[in-house]
């Protein structure tokens, strides 16, 4: 079922993790990303699985969730995994026709596909417990001193936030369209490419129809409300750092020294 | 018996915390030319069961069967159903597509492999049946007003000549005049080709006037069935489900307590009419 897609979606919950701070989140997750690149041996890595093990487990996200995540990646990590395999040069350990297989490649094509792995998962904890309007929100926040060279970031964000509001949306009307031409007998499962993309043309007329619609009638609702940009714009729930904020600050500046440490050191 | 199901569930997103039970061991049935009314309240599982009759969902477990056969036995079982129970969805003017309203009816012949005699025949019949006129069907859908659009779309429906014709709200949100015609027209269709005709709305006058049974869900189960009598006697339940009879059913119902000697079993205005006049001393001819 297409409502099973899983991506940019928020998953409700009461952890540390769900009330943390949403601008705390987004700055632990670049921080993480540069630990993560920077991370370049077994130990550093370990130290970053851990890390993300222990994240995992404070927001209390099924593991199964956050696996289900990577299946649209699975081709990308198999290609990087084959050809890092293939084409490191080392002292090969099997080799066949042209093909040399060294424990270098084995080792390199294991750590690229972990660390893809790790990354993609970081980036899902964020989405799946935050939800998309406190994303842009601590966005639009973190951006604030762009505003002064004039960066029109209210706008950006409010279309970013609109843009995520509207993909359930969108995937439920996909849904529904797709059931209705199905009752009437069509087929969007077989046949070669050309003729499933022709297919396709009963989906994405009406659904181009309806999202402008929906975008009309959704920039009259605002209007109506006197909706006129960010300008002199407040907000109901304000976003405050707390402790906990400090304490994942600091346990992120931390990793992120020992990660340097241990890749300078070596 | 024409469609059947049989301890029919059904788990929508197994898995996520959105996992949500739409309907539980539900086993419903329909016969041949039986015009069925579906009523509910919001979110009892009337959508989650008719999208299981031709097979567009597929059980969590039990059974559909259709003239006798398991409808997921096979794909092509399947997709025979699709053509053979017929599916309008709510608000199924969002489907249209075509560049006009004839080649849009003709959308579900064409998939379903007949020669170009026959569709222009259907979508001749389908069009007729609706109610939409000869010049409409050159015209682009999108041109069309909001009821000639859901016409249309039914019409769509219609053109495969389904043996059971399945229609969510067909009504909702259309003026009167509107909704008359769609109804006339789903009467018409019944009349002419002796459908089975399931009608899920939350218009209970339009259930008094077209169902010869009804259906009532809740929660996701069959709570009760029977003929308009019979359910609509049990007002105080459907009350508690969130339901209600017909208003007319109410208005009798208050005069027979002021003391009238109207019959219990008023379901439409013209029974009203005609009641209230033999009491007078009229007759039912007399004005």
């Amino acid at each position: 079922m297409l409502r099973d897609i899983t991506l940019g979606q928020y998953f409700p919950g009461d952890t540390v993790v769900h009330r943390l701070d949403p601008r705390t989140k987004i700055c632990m997750v670049v921080v993480y990303l540069v630990a993560l690149f920077t991370a370049n041996d077994a130990v550093s890595m370990a130290i970053m699985a851990c890390f993300l093990g222990l994240v995992i487990a404070l927001s209390r996200v099924k593991l199964r969730l956050l696996l289900r995540g990577l299946r649209p990646l699975l081709i990308i990590l198999t290609i990087t995994g084959l050809l890092n395999m293939f084409l490191t040069p080392g002292e090969p350990i099997v080799s066949f026709w042209v093909f040399n297989i060294s424990a270098e490649g084995i080792y390199r094509a294991v750590f690229l596909v972990v660390r893809i792995v790790m990354m993609v998962m970081g980036t899902f904890i964020l989405t799946y417990t935050t939800p998309p309007m406190s994303l842009t929100d601590g966005l639009e926040s973190l951006m604030g001193p762009l505003k002064r060279i004039r960066v029109p970031v209210h706008e950006l964000t409010i279309i970013m936030s609109m843009a995520l509001r509207f993909i359930p949306t969108l995937i439920e009307e996909t849904d529904k369209i797709m059931s209705a031409q199905k009752a009437r007998g069509a087929d969007f499962e077989t046949g070669n490419l050309f003729k499933r993309a022709k297919a396709l043309i009963p989906l994405l007329i009406p659904l181009f129809i309806s999202a402008f619609r929906r975008a009309d009638e959704l920039a009259v609702a605002m209007e109506s409300r006197c909706y006129h940009g960010g300008e002199g714009r407040t907000r109901m729930r304000g976003l405050k750092f707390r402790r906990r904020d400090a304490l994942t600050g600091l346990t992120g500046a931390a990793l992120l020294a020992a990660v340097i440490g241990l890749v300078v050191l070596r | 018996m024409l469609i059947r199901t049989q301890n029919l569930t059904h788990t929508y997103s197994v898995g996520t915390p959105f996992e949500r039970t739409a309907i539980r061991g539900v086993d419903f049935h329909a016969q041949k030319g039986e015009v069925i009314g579906l009523i509910g309240h919001t979110g009892s599982g009337k959508s989650t069961l008719i999208q299981h009759l031709n097979g567009l969902l597929p059980p969590t477990s039990g059974t559909v069967f259709f003239d006798g056969e398991d409808i997921h036995a096979s794909k092509q079982t399947t997709k025979r159903v699709r053509f053979r129970v017929g599916l309008v969805f709510q608000y199924p003017e969002y489907q249209l597509f075509e560049e006009t309203v004839e080649r849009d009816i003709a959308f579900g012949p064409k998939n379903m492999g007949l020669d170009t005699g026959e569709i222009a025949a259907r979508v001749e019949e389908a069009a007729a049946l609706a109610g939409l006129t000869k010049e409409l069907l050159q015209q682009s859908p999108f041109a069309l007003s909001g009821g000639q659009k859901r016409r249309a779309a039914i019409a769509g429906v219609m053109a495969m000549r389904p043996e059971v014709l399945i229609l969510d709200e067909p009504t909702a949100g259309l003026d009167p005049r509107g909704r008359d015609e769609i109804m006339s027209g789903i009467r018409r269709f019944h009349r002419e080709t002796d459908a089975t005709v399931i009608l899920v709305t939350h218009s209970m006058e339009e259930i008094a006037r077209t169902a010869d049974r009804i259906v009532v869900m809740n929660d996701g189960e069959i709570a009760m069935q029977g003929t308009r009598n019979e359910v609509f006697a049990r007002s105080a339940e459907l009350n508690a489900m969130g339901l209600d009879v017909p208003e007319i059913t109410r208005v009798a119902m208050r005069l027979r307590a002021m003391g009238l000697d109207l019959p219990e079993n008023i379901f439409t205005v013209e029974q009203a009419a005609r009641a209230i006049l033999t009491l007078k001393g009229g007759g039912p001819n007399a004005s």
